[in-house]
């Protein structure tokens, strides 16, 4: 049998590409366009949770511009969307490196192409989660610096590591192997404040695709940031971290869905 | 929450250009509050809003401008799109604010802009539409293009892994075989037939269970039917040993691994067995094992095994009673394997190494050989065991029994050197050493000899040896030199000739003269080399000397030296020396046995006019009937028979015998040399014997002298 990434072929859909399509995106499959449209039957409300999560890496990215970070590790949210981590930087005008991983052979492809041999990015094909494997690809070596900070995006990540892999310690390994005044970006969704129902349907319909996704509690996210210094306003909701402007009802109850955050490594 | 109007109020008819400017901000704004919600779009709010302020200021214009024209309407619904505004509703939304805002600016009574309006919003409904499509189109391709590039990679990995499967199959050097769930072979490889001695056709229609020994093929459909319970991704595989039967009949061991392969929907499809032929493999490792540790004539240890054996019996040994080492040389081993042939000295060999093994049977013992006719014996010496002398007579025992070779029956006895209970400190090469030298020792009585290891003679042996190897430096420091001993004319009375001989002044030991020189030379091969120098030496020195006659004396490698005849002419040569002048003596054994070498240097040389002399003569009949043939010149009684004729009175009539002999010699045109002379007397006697030239302490007391003018005084 063909092993593509993480045992998922492509007649499984992948988040990024659902995620891709909901933005309003081409860079997408059938399979994922079938479970957008079963996922947007039963979250009404999920490109208002997709785009404002996009915002926040947006503002996030420029948080970390202004701190004077550098060099980026995205993890897993996308070289291709509208609104990528790097679109983010060259629209900065700083000069910065950044490392894409993804684990989604598909999605490395196409951000290779997109990239077409830039000195300033390469595309990683890697679990995101596995922060030894990332670290060590040579691609990874060569582009970053390990004793300076690093921004590592984990916006749209974490809801996607099962527990038994333990998110916490997945963020802690790269904790671990980042020098301090490097932030963490971190989004993940919630059940806190859904309704049940759409907490139930958005895992039940994510569960037939290769990304199944958890929700976690504020407790839980919180805890994930252990020996981290929180960036204010701290864990919040995603429409609530620095917004540009005021929500509206819809994107307010939207935004109850991912709680958001960065972090700072003392 | 306070939202931006949602239904501008029209404007004045004769709004001012300030009033103008407000409004479009205004719409702009509300148009990116709008937009923003249905979409994310990867820029700031603020400056989305003077993006969208731009387009409303392009199609404000537009729709007043003359001549009307919508291209500019199309561009701004491309440009939508380049900002990411592709949100399921935001088009409708842009539609839906730029329709109210343009028509609510103006009174709709006004049909032209309405007209104008629409046209507008259509033409950048398509420009958006267009753009769009074609993003599509692109983004669609790239992933396209990803998936089947992702694809086609699988398929050439998939492609290759079985083209790697099917090389390795063919060419494994293990047994191959796949079967179905059933056990039926589906496919062997050549290995897997060759192991099992059955061809591909004999192998179809039968099951694996056919091929192993008739009671193990039921506990083997076990294995399989275990092997087809396991779960999708345990592990499911199994190794074990098995015994095949061949197509031949025979049994073979083999180890056996099965394991149980799943299809794409994880259900069993097949097995693999790999049978690996271990029995040769074992064999085959043994046996380089045991070659590099054995001697392949008797299979006896070779000196390397023997030598790690040593190590561990020596510490294992009871203290008190410790090792016992026997070292051994067969005696006259290569006249056997020179006269019978090489097949005869192998056979014996065998039947020696399987005697010495039978003379320790009973013991805690190691036999080795260590190469040509050496063995070694080493006993860990118990409360059973045979005394040392024991253990020797033992061995010459066996040995004297006569071996059969092509008829003749050979006794051949050995030299053995005894190292009875080193301390089990020693080191296994020191110990070895200790034996080597004690056997020399041995060898040096004479045949059939055995000596123990003695401490002071081997402390005597070690400075000879150790001497032996300086003997090479010590030459080219100029350590050795030559020196030279007067030859008397008896008849003349005076000085006639000299002798040039070996002298090495050794820093600690003291002076070595010639004959001790000439030994440690032979036991370091260097005898031939210090010979030729020696000749070349003395020749350079002598050749200033009128007719005076330069006398050298030949070790037995030198007289059998196939280059003697070169080297003594270059030496001749080199010197400007003529070749009667030179006296060579060649020591007897050698000339009688007749080695051809030796015979064909004499012949050449008496050709070229050196003067040949007989060494060591005695006087024997049988040598003189061996000199019919050689031209020799001279002879030279040996010193040992001057010695023993001291004192002239005795039983028989030697003096007679002797000056017959001379006599003869005389008549035969050769000359009599005698070496030896110490005393007046000894002169005298062989003086009127008839000897020509004498040598000895008699004529130069002390050493012989590097000051050649003071001998010819």
């Amino acid at each position: 049998m063909t092993d593509l990434a993480g045992g998922t072929g492509p007649e499984l859909a992948r988040a990024g590409r659902i995620r891709d399509y909901l933005l309003g995106d081409g860079h997408n499959l059938a399979v994922d366009r079938r479970l957008a449209a079963a996922l947007e039957t039963a979250v009404p409300d999920i490109r208002q949770v997709i785009r404002l999560n996009r915002g926040f890496l947006h503002r996030a990215m420029r948080s970390l511009l202004a701190a004077d970070i550098g060099q980026f590790l995205d993890l897993g949210s996308s070289v291709l969307a509208a609104g990528n981590v790097r679109e983010v930087v060259r629209r900065s005008g700083h000069g910065c490196r950044i490392v894409h991983v993804d684990a989604d052979p598909i999605t490395v492809r196409q951000g290779r192409s997109l990239l077409n041999g830039a000195k300033d990015a390469v595309v990683v094909q890697a679990d995101p989660a596995d922060a030894g494997r990332v670290f060590d690809h040579p691609d990874t070596a060569r582009m970053l610096d390990p004793g300076r900070p690093i921004g590592v995006i984990m916006v749209d990540l974490l809801h996607f590591v099962p527990d038994a892999m333990g998110p916490a310690a997945v963020v802690a390994e790269y904790r671990r192997r980042i020098a301090p005044g490097s932030r963490v970006v971190l989004s993940h969704f919630t059940g806190d404040h859904w309704p049940t129902h759409l907490t139930r349907s958005t895992v039940e319909v994510m569960s037939r695709s290769g990304d199944p996704i958890r929700p976690r509690s504020y407790e839980e996210v919180v805890a994930m940031l252990a020996g981290f210094e929180l960036v204010e306003p701290g864990v919040v909701g995603v429409g609530e971290w620095h917004p540009e402007r005021r929500l509206d009802p819809v994107e307010e109850r939207a935004a109850a869905g991912l709680y958001a955050a960065v972090a700072r490594v003392p | 929450m306070s939202l931006p109007d949602d239904d501008p109020r029209p404007l004045a008819r004769h709004s001012t250009a300030r009033e103008e400017a407000r409004w479009r901000l205004k719409l702009a704004r509300k148009w990116a509050y709008r937009l923003s919600m249905t979409v994310y779009l990867p820029i700031s709010h603020e400056h989305l809003e003077e993006e969208l302020l731009r387009l409303v200021d392009t199609l404000s214009e537009a729709a007043s401008s003359e001549p009307f024209g919508t291209e500019a309407a199309a561009e701004a619904g491309a440009r939508l799109v380049d900002l990411h505004a592709t949100g399921r509703s935001s088009l409708q939304c842009t539609m839906e604010i730029l329709g109210k805002g343009l028509l609510a600016r103006r009174p709709p009574r006004q049909p032209e802009r309405i007209e104008r309006v629409l046209a507008l919003l259509s033409a950048l409904a398509s420009g958006y539409s267009e753009r769009l499509r074609m993003s599509v189109f692109d983004q669609q391709e790239s992933v396209n293009g990803a998936l089947i590039d992702t694809l086609q990679e699988a398929g050439r990995n998939l492609r290759a892994s079985e083209a790697q499967f099917d090389e390795l199959f063919a060419r494994s050097a293990s047994g191959v075989a796949i079967t179905d769930l059933d056990g039926n072979l589906a496919r062997t490889n050549g290995s897997f037939q060759k192991i099992l001695d059955r061809g591909a056709e004999d192998l179809s229609g039968l099951t694996v269970f056919d091929l192993v020994a008739p009671d193990e093929a039921e506990s083997l459909r076990d294995v399989w039917r275990d092997l087809l319970r396991s779960r999708p991704r345990q592990a499911s595989h199994t190794q074990q040993w098995r015994r095949f039967t061949r197509g031949d009949g025979e049994t073979v061991l083999a180890k056996l691994s099965v394991a149980l392969l799943r299809d794409g929907a994880d259900q069993p499809d097949r097995y693999v067995a790999v049978i690996e032929d271990d029995t040769e493999l074992t064999l085959l490792q043994r046996r380089l094992s045991h070659q590099s540790l054995h001697d392949m004539l008797t299979g006896l240890p070779n000196r390397q095994f023997f030598t790690s054996r040593l190590e561990q019996m020596l510490r294992q040994a009871d203290p008190a009673a410790g090792v016992t080492l026997y070292h051994l040389d067969l005696d006259g081993f290569s006249l056997i394997a020179d006269g019978l042939g090489r097949a005869a000295g192998d056979h014996l060999l065998c039947v020696v190494a399987e005697r010495l093994e039978q003379v320790v049977r009973a013991e805690r013992a190691m036999v080795a050989r260590f190469g040509g006719d050496e063995f070694a014996i080493v006993i860990e010496n118990g409360p059973e065991t045979r005394d040392m002398l024991g253990t020797v007579h033992a061995i010459n025992e066996v040995l004297a029994e006569p071996v059969y070779l092509a008829e003749y029956g050979v006794a051949i006895p050995a030299s053995i050197g005894v190292v009875d209970r080193p301390p089990p400190d020693i080191a296994p090469d020191e110990l070895l050493r200790a034996a080597d030298l004690t056997l020399r020792r041995a060898r040096r009585k004479g045949r059939g000899q055995w000596e123990l290891f003695d401490a002071s003679e081997d402390a005597r042996d070690r400075t000879r040896f150790g001497l032996a190897a300086q003997m090479p430096g010590a030459w080219e420091n100029g350590e050795i030199s030559v020196a030279y001993r007067p030859v008397f004319g008896t008849a003349e009375g005076r000085t006639v000739g000299v002798e040039a001989v070996l002298r090495w002044a050794h820093d600690g030991i003291g002076v070595l003269d010639h004959d001790r020189c000439v030994a440690l030379a032979d036991e370091t091969g260097l005898t031939v080399p210090l010979g030729a120098w020696l000749l070349r030496s003395a020749c350079a020195r002598i050749a200033g000397y009128g007719q005076l006659p330069l006398s050298v004396v030949l070790t037995p490698n030198q007289a059998g030296d196939p280059d003697l005849v070169g080297t003594v002419l270059r030496a001749l040569e080199q010197a400007d020396m003529l070749a009667h002048r030179l006296r060579l003596v060649f020591p007897l054994p050698e000339l009688v046995a007749g080695h051809g070498e030796v015979l064909d240097n004499v012949r050449v040389l008496t050709d070229l006019g050196v003067c040949v002399v007989l060494g060591d003569f005695a006087g024997g009949l049988a040598d003189l009937a061996g000199l019919e043939d050689v031209p020799v010149c001279a002879v030279r009684f040996s010193q040992r028979l001057v010695r023993q004729l001291s004192r002239p009175a005795g039983r028989f009539a030697i003096r007679e015998e002797l000056a017959g002999l001379v006599r003869l010699m005389h008549a035969a045109d050769v000359r009599v040399v005698v070496d030896g002379i110490e005393t007046d007397e000894q002169a005298r006697w062989w003086r009127e014997i008839g000897a020509d030239r004498a040598l000895g302490g008699y004529f130069a007391p002390g050493e012989p002298a590097t000051d050649l003018d003071s001998l010819l005084r």
